[in-house]
């Protein structure tokens, strides 16, 4: 291996990112122009650092009862009232959304690293490799999702880890599709080949050199992913699946919304938590559609 | 362009007016509840029965089958139960009445020979006289060897049952067995449907047991919607007279929320109301609610195998830290009274002079104490460098249970207890705890008593191995009561041993006994006659009438 | 594409029976037996242990699957262990209920998601495109059995317009005014999400459409804007829509899981569910496997379909 020509290599890199910063600034620029997706960046922000600080906000402890305050309205000592175990509402929200945003982030970061890894390998190798991958895939994909998750959240205990997983090893069929396909067109582009003439191994040239080309579409894909889970994570729990108490999720929160007693005495209670999530779902669907536009090159400003 | 402007006007109107309405409803509207507060003042409007209309009853559970020799679950209980009628029945006061039999057994001195006398002209709902040879049949489906049910347990006392003629039955026990009365109340199955099916093969006989079922009970079966309703019409013929209502139609619902949103809309007649639901269903006009004292008794059950659980001072500091009174005052809404031994107030084995635990945490942390226990630096009770930590579990379809896991949880974490609640599916829950794993350390759970008192099944340690007893409780003295209990038939003699069970059990604490839950049924105005049975869900239907 | 579509269809055996140890596998492996699942002191050991026994229960895993395998392909499902019936009679008595359910959900989706789709597209960044674009994103950030109960709320209980559940009025006899009746808030309730999401997939399929050159090319030569759009522009932009029907599918059984819950509609969703939580293992397997072979015929007709509707796609 020459200096040299790894030096060229080396130079062609810092163009392709210098293009890339300047890609970067275009793609920050537009995404901004997106109103709804700005508002939504801004919201679920707020969103998560109150979340991520609930240990020091939260007036209360979230698992604090007081039997005999139950059900209480929104009030000066408790903001948002108490459920039916005279635990505050508020911190419970709060702590809860820690459980939920866990839950979706952890789960998007599976499904994706899972997906890419196995959409690059099947993408770069072709052949034998991606015929098996992608039957694979069809398999994971034929089998109806709700039902497994269904049996194996039945099956192993529902805490929020096996929640996780399961999300993740269900859901990356999707992620690995598009970065196969990414990869099938980019494969053959010349800093590619150029990367293989020098000798670049494999791991390198996937990793550092078509990946961050592929991930735009992904990003989009991982940022919906999220409120997808946080929503996935609140039909379980109708379904008594969900989270299980006394850890709160804003998931087994809104359950008690199907109590006919609570949706008349107390319908603040499983109001606040459907509202978090709408409005968390909300805020991840704008940023992604937000990411989409300004990702996508094809889409022409007017 | 207008078109669709005005198609967005109307989508926007409709949110808002969703937004409005649901507003509205969920404000309490005060005035509303007072008037509705004035309205439960008025009596009932009281008057002869009279004979007519249909009632609608809501239920969550969709039976299986109508043949009691082979059911498992309540909802196809409630079914046979209006369809088919038995030699006797349990009243509400849970003696045991006869029903086809013109009285009660008559038992010979030596308490082997039980003999019924049958009233005549009993009818089938296919106009074919019940007679013994019915009874005769269907009890030595029981004792026949190719029988698939699960019942097969219960008669293992029983020798042989035989016609002595057309109205009288003979039933011939192996050795004296009290129980025996309960038993006498199955559903009569005819035998001239029957006969001729094999024994092994009845199980299956779909077009007995679900599509036609015939008996001699109030009602006729008429036709199953599956998943929706089920509807059954009065047996002109019933021996004790004609039903007064012309019908019985089951709504099939998912859950609890359907039935009680299906009340208020008036689309069902009567519901086993949820203790949960009760404030709602209050405010409902239309809507009595009767309640009574369930047969049944919530506990938390203690693994008596975990070194944790070994001292009956641990055992009894646990149930003085726990305030009983408070959670049957608070999530049981008052409808529940605080229990001390594992038999229901309502049984005639009741023993009401037993140990008591009641809240006193400065007490349990003195037994404690006593115990070896003593707080740590993390205030957390220490012995021998151990931790006093476990887990708590409950199955999570029942919220209430649930709930409690949480509470105790608090209520031990005060006196420097660590416990973790945890929730699992029922049959995973059940397979967890049940032998040959016993893997838990502690379960909030409930018993729906027997109507025989008969302990034998829970606490003897026979049961240990590979029954119900799995939290390992072994007792020599509740061993022999179990063994001796069932062969005393003199109900007196016989509830004074139990007496004896009952307080051993209450001062040994294997389980902490929490409540007895009260059982509610929320009614339509219009049904009147309604007997509210501890047990039995459709009880002496044929009774209820509509004031429609 | 003849061969392609046998190809395709010899595939799937192989892929279906891959799910079919994969779930029984899973199903065997939870907690809980059929049997013991009720804790009843009245009944004996010895009555547990016969009735194992009688399901095969205790036969080892394999020799149950190899049983189940060569009952299933002499087209025998099986009986139901709690329920007692067959389990084909189980499925056929709530199917014809879930599939109602699907093609009016499919129906409501399709009439509003489409056209909204499109006028948002050809009105792009008008008041009317935010509306639609908010309403949907509103759509898919509601959590469905939240919606569903809030429905239920206002218009079956305060408004009395809709009945609470249920598939008809009690005891009937066939009405189609009452079906409807009954059916239009649970189909919109399963709509929704789909609904959301096609209007959004609409939007975006059209405006690439609309931005093309040929489109431009009839504005330029002075065809009507509406032709331009619906003649041109409609039928290029649907292509991707209906290879997403074919997708969604499967998930409208799963979806429908919870809309029957909420409305007490006897389907398979919910007779899945039950037969979960009863480990009642013929039932399981025979959704599970219905399930899987309308997913993968699900994936074949939208390939099929965007085959027939795009002339540019080779087999």
């Amino acid at each position: 291996m020459g200096k040299p020509e790894n030096n060229v290599i080396q130079q062609q890199s810092d163009q392709t990112l210098g293009k890339r910063r300047s890609l970067l600034s275009i793609i920050v620029a537009k995404f901004m122009q997106n109103k709804l997706a700005v508002f939504g960046l801004f919201t679920l922000a707020i969103i998560i650092t109150a979340c991520v600080l609930a240990p020091w906000i939260a007036p209360h402890d979230p698992n604090f009862q007081n039997l005999r305050n139950r059900l209480a309205p929104p009030g000066p000592e408790f903001w948002l009232g108490t459920d039916h175990l005279g635990r505050d509402l508020f911190s419970r929200l709060l702590h809860g959304g820690q459980v939920s945003l866990t839950v979706g982030f952890v789960a998007m970061l599976g499904a994706v690293s899972i997906g890419t890894t196995i959409g690059a390998i099947a993408g770069f190798f072709g052949g034998r490799v991606d015929a098996f991958l992608m039957r694979l895939v069809d398999v994971i994909i034929s089998f109806p999702n709700i039902f497994l998750l269904i049996t194996l959240v039945a099956v192993l205990e529902p805490s929020m880890e096996i929640l996780i997983l399961v999300f993740a090893l269900l859901s990356w069929t999707g992620t690995s599709r598009l970065v196969r396909g990414e990869f099938l067109t980019l494969k053959n582009r010349e800093f590619v080949l150029a990367a293989r003439t020098i000798g670049m191994s494999n791991t390198r040239i996937i990793f550092g050199q078509i990946l961050p080309s592929a991930m735009g579409p992904v990003i989009v894909a991982a940022t919906l992913a999220v409120g997808g889970f946080i929503l996935a994570e609140s039909t379980l729990s109708f379904l008594g699946l969900g989270i299980q108490p006394p850890r709160a999720s804003w998931g087994n929160m809104l359950t008690y919304s199907q109590s006919v007693t609570i949706f008349r005495t107390a319908v603040w209670y499983p109001t606040f938590p459907g509202l978090m999530i709408l409005i968390t779902v909300l805020c991840f669907n704008f940023i992604g559609d937000g990411l989409r536009d300004a990702l996508d090159p094809r889409v022409v400003e007017k | 362009m207008k078109a669709t402007k005005s198609i967005f006007i109307l989508v926007n109107l409709i949110f808002m007016l969703f937004m409005f309405l649901t507003a509205c409803g969920t404000t309490p509207e005060d005035t509303d509840t007072a008037e509705r507060g004035a309205d439960e003042e008025v009596d009932e409007p009281t008057g002869d029965p009279q004979y007519g209309g249909t009632i609608v009853l809501g239920t969550s559970g969709e039976p299986v089958i109508f043949n009691a020799l082979y059911h498992q679950d309540s909802a196809s209980a409630d079914v046979t139960d209006l369809i088919f009628a038995g030699l006797t029945y349990t009243d509400e006061s849970l003696e045991v009445q006869p029903h086809i039999a013109k009285d009660n057994a008559e038992i010979s001195d030596d308490g082997l020979e039980w003999t019924f006398e049958l009233q005549e002209g009993v009818l089938f709902h296919d106009g074919e006289e019940l007679t013994a040879h019915d009874v005769v049949f269907t009890y030595n489906i029981f004792l026949h060897e190719d029988y698939t049910g699960p019942r097969a347990g219960s008669f293992t006392s029983l020798e042989s049952v035989e016609a002595v003629d057309d109205y009288t039955v003979k039933f011939t026990l192996r050795e004296p067995d009290a129980r025996f009365h309960t038993l006498t109340g199955y559903s009569i199955l005819p035998e001239h449907i029957l006969g001729d099916v094999p024994i092994g093969d009845l199980e299956d006989y779909n077009e007995f047991n679900i599509e036609n079922p015939i008996g001699a009970g109030p009602f006729k079966f008429e036709n199953w919607d599956p998943g929706q309703s089920l509807s059954l019409v009065a047996h002109e013929d019933y021996f004790e007279g004609r039903p007064y209502l012309d019908g019985v139609t089951f709504r099939f619902a998912s859950d609890s929320n359907a039935l009680v949103l299906l009340l208020e809309t008036g689309d069902i007649d009567h519901m086993i109301a949820p203790t949960s639901e009760l404030v709602a269903i209050e405010t409902y006009e239309h809507v009595n609610l009767s309640s009574t004292l369930a047969l049944r008794y919530d506990y938390i059950g203690w693994n008596l195998q975990n070194p944790l659980f070994e001292d009956v001072r641990v055992r009894q500091a646990l149930t003085h830290a726990i305030d009983r009174q408070e959670i049957t005052e608070t999530v049981l809404e008052g409808q529940a009274e605080v229990a001390h031994a594992p038999v229901s107030p309502l049984s005639w084995a009741y023993n009401e002079d037993v140990a008591r635990f009641d809240y006193d945490p400065d007490r349990a942390l003195e037994l404690l104490s006593e115990a070896g226990w003593e707080p740590g630096e993390d205030g957390i009770l220490e012995k021998d460098g151990e931790k006093f930590s476990f887990t708590i579990l409950s199955n999570d379809g029942n919220t209430t249970r649930r709930d409690i896991g949480i509470i105790v949880q608090q209520y031990l974490g005060q006196i420097g207890i660590e416990v973790k609640p945890e929730q699992m599916e029922w049959g995973a829950f059940l397979d967890k705890i049940n032998p040959p794993n016993y893997d838990f350390d502690a379960i909030v759970l409930a018993w729906g008593l027997a109507l025989d008192p008969d302990p034998s099944a829970i606490w003897h340690s026979k049961e240990i191995e590979n029954g119900l007893n799995n939290i390992s409780y072994r007792n020599d003295r509740i061993d022999e009561i179990s063994d001796i209990n069932t062969t005393i038939i003199d109900q007196d003699e016989r509830a004074e041993l139990l007496g004896e069970a009952w307080a051993i059990l209450a001062e040994e604490q294997p389980y902490t006994f929490l409540y007895y839950p009260n059982q509610f049924v929320a009614l339509n105005r219009d049904v009147q006659g309604f007997t509210h049975h501890p047990r039995v869900d459709m009880y002496k239907v044929n009774e209820w009438w509509l004031n429609r | 594409m003849t061969t392609y579509i046998i190809r395709r269809l010899i595939m799937m055996i192989p892929i279906l029976i891959g799910i079919s140890i994969l779930s029984f596998a899973i199903m065997y492996a939870a907690p809980g037996k059929p049997t013991v699942l009720n804790l009843d002191p009245d009944i004996s050991v010895e009555d547990r242990e016969r009735q194992m026994e009688r399901l095969g229960l205790n036969d080892p895993a394999h020799i149950q699957y190899l049983r189940w395998m060569g009952n299933v392909l002499q087209g025998d499902l099986g009986n139901s262990f709690t329920r007692k019936q067959p389990v084909t009679q189980l499925i056929m008595d709530r199917l014809p209920n879930t599939i109602i359910l699907m093609v009016v959900s499919t129906f409501l989706a399709v009439i509003i998601a489409i056209p909204f789709g499109v006028l948002s597209a050809t009105r792009q960044y008008s008041k009317l495109d935010y509306g639609v674009t908010f309403t949907s994103f509103i759509g898919l950030a509601t959590p469905n059995f939240w919606l569903g109960l809030m429905l239920i709320m206002v218009f079956s209980v305060q408004l009395g317009w809709t009945p609470v559940g249920g598939v008809s009025t009690l005891g009937s006899e066939f009405n189609l005014l009452d079906r409807i009746h009954h059916i239009i808030l649970p189909a919109f309730v399963l709509a929704t999400a789909d609904m959301a999401g096609l209007t959004r997939y609409t939007r975006s399929s059209m405006l690439e459409v609309i931005n093309q050159d040929y489109i431009r090319t009839a504005r330029a030569k002075g065809f009507r804007e509406r032709t331009v759009v619906y003649k041109h522009g409609l039928r290029n932009g649907l292509i991707p829509i209906i290879t997403i029907f074919g997708l969604m599918l499967p998930t409208f059984i799963g979806g429908s899981v919870v809309v029957e819950t909420l409305f007490s509609w006897p389907g398979i969703g919910k007779l899945f569910i039950d037969a979960t939580f009863e480990r009642d293992y013929p039932v399981i397997m025979a959704i599970t496997m219905f399930a899987a072979v309308l997913t993968v015929i699900g994936n074949l007709i939208a390939d099929i379909l965007y085959a027939i509707m795009d002339p540019r796609i080779e087999y």
